[in-house]
């Protein structure tokens, strides 16, 4: 068996460098797993306050139509606000989001909506990018949008129909960027350039799990909830909802970006563990055939000797 | 509910963390958008909109110190959730910075007239400024006085 040992050698040594990068990444990543979901925990007890406060609010006002961002608006344009990652390495993570993307986008135009689809990190706008003909029906190229810009003017997000990516980037999301996230979508809502708001993210549920979700965010449903007694408003309801009801949905944005983070961690950090398993599992083989042929090769050689030998 | 109805919770909440979570309670202080609003145990249900301030509170002999800007407060018979955008301790809080924040608002606003100037923008870093300087002054105040009585 003429394996070469020097050949085996190489690439006994390049998978083990291979498992120490992935080590050292799965340990990286752990730590920003660990940051990320302590985060998406903290900002827990306000998102619940503030969503109960909101049904309760809402719940008080009668016929429904509590606030303009409840009320469903004539436009047919939609916007589906991805959010992946900015790097790859994590498993499914990238490509479960992307699916999940096409998927809604398919089904909003099912509906009779012209979809734009805004990215928030470049995995996902690849995709799309990539797929842009065949799921947006647009040849144009897509736009580039950075924060100031829509902040300046949100109509920048909805050139009609077609792809736009944010380039922001977002690995701490702070609450400054999803109120301005929020503010800019709302009032392309209030206006009514848009008539739907959808986030499509991977909604955290463990580091071994990640669910891609699409949300509608609006038309916003609150839900209700009764209360007690009817409590002072001061100011007058309508007004404390015109307060409420934009920090209710920047809130939601917010934990959706969150927990984004804490998914696109928790996913590579699942990735890259199992890639470090596979490597010394490859490494124990070819160490294995390595020693097998090793030993070949020694007893093909002890072989050679004594016959050597005996022909004397 | 068998609870004393002398005391109440506060919760004091912002976007990203909890600042505060405490029963006991039996005095607190927030501004609302008209003006400061003082709340004791067993208050009337209320729901008000919070402007930029001091949040005081006092547990026993303790007290604490925020100074928070813009949000709700709920306020129920035994408890009071304070959820505002942003909040932030009178312990963790830049006095030069807040200062000069002063200074630079002090300065838009008195350009004014010179026009090019973001009236709001500036009128806002000043409120901010000057809840954050008093937030500080209170703090210091009150541990000046105990520091006496020690």
């Amino acid at each position: 068996m003429p394996v070469n040992l020097k050949d085996l050698r190489n690439r006994i040594k390049s998978v083990k460098s291979t498992q120490q990068i992935t080590k050292a990444m799965k340990l990286v990543s752990a730590a920003k797993f660990g940051r990320a979901q302590h985060n998406v925990v903290n900002a827990r007890p306000y998102a619940l306050s503030l969503a109960q406060l909101t049904a309760k609010l809402a719940g008080l006002v009668s016929g429904g139509s509590a606030h303009p961002l409840m009320n469903d608006v004539s436009s047919k344009v939609a916007i589906v606000l991805v959010i992946s990652s900015e790097r790859g390495l994590c498993g499914g993570y990238n490509s479960n989001v992307s699916k999940q993307a096409i998927k809604t986008i398919d089904e909003l135009e099912l509906e009779g909506f012209k979809v734009t689809a805004v990215c928030i990190g470049k995995k996902a706008f690849q995709t799309l990018n990539r797929r842009r003909k065949l799921v947006l029906k647009k040849k144009d190229e897509p736009i580039f949008v950075t924060e100031n810009e829509y902040a300046a003017d949100a109509n920048v997000l909805v050139p009609g129909e077609g792809l736009v990516s944010i380039t922001t980037p977002f690995d701490k999301p702070t609450n400054a960027m999803a109120t301005r996230l929020s503010e800019a979508f709302a009032k392309l809502y209030t206006d009514e350039k848009i008539g739907k708001f959808v986030i499509v993210y991977n909604k955290f549920q463990s580091a071994m799990s990640q669910i891609p979700t699409a949300d509608i965010v609006l038309p916003l449903h609150v839900g209700s909830a009764s209360i007690e007694a009817e409590p002072i408003f001061e100011p007058e309801i309508d007004e404390l909802l015109e307060h409420v009801i934009p920090r209710y949905m920047t809130s939601r944005l917010f934990q959706t970006l969150l927990e984004s983070v804490a998914s696109e961690q928790g996913a590579r950090m699942t990735a890259m563990d199992n890639a470090t398993r596979n490597a010394k599992e490859m490494e124990r083989k070819l160490q294995i055939t390595y020693q097998r042929a090793r030993q070949a090769a020694i007893t093909n050689e002890l072989i050679e000797i004594i016959s050597g030998a005996e022909a004397l | 509910m068998i609870e004393a109805k002398d005391k109440m919770r506060v919760v004091l909440l912002t976007p990203s963390k909890r600042l505060l979570d405490l029963s006991g309670v039996s005095e607190l202080y927030f501004p609302s958008e008209h003006g400061a609003v003082g709340v004791l145990p067993g208050h009337a249900p209320m729901v008000t909109a919070v402007g930029t301030g001091v949040v005081l509170y006092s547990q026993n002999d303790v007290s604490g110190f925020f100074k928070v800007a813009g949000g709700v407060a709920e306020i129920t018979c035994s408890s009071v959730t304070l959820l505002v955008d942003v909040g932030e301790e009178a312990t963790t809080i830049d006095l030069d910075r807040a200062k000069r924040a002063l200074e630079r608002a002090e300065g838009r606003l008195a350009a004014k007239e010179l026009g090019n100037v973001d009236v709001k923008r500036a009128e806002t870093s000043l409120a901010r400024a000057q809840a954050r300087i008093e937030a500080v002054e209170l703090h210091a105040n009150k541990n000046s006085k105990e520091k006496k009585s020690v």
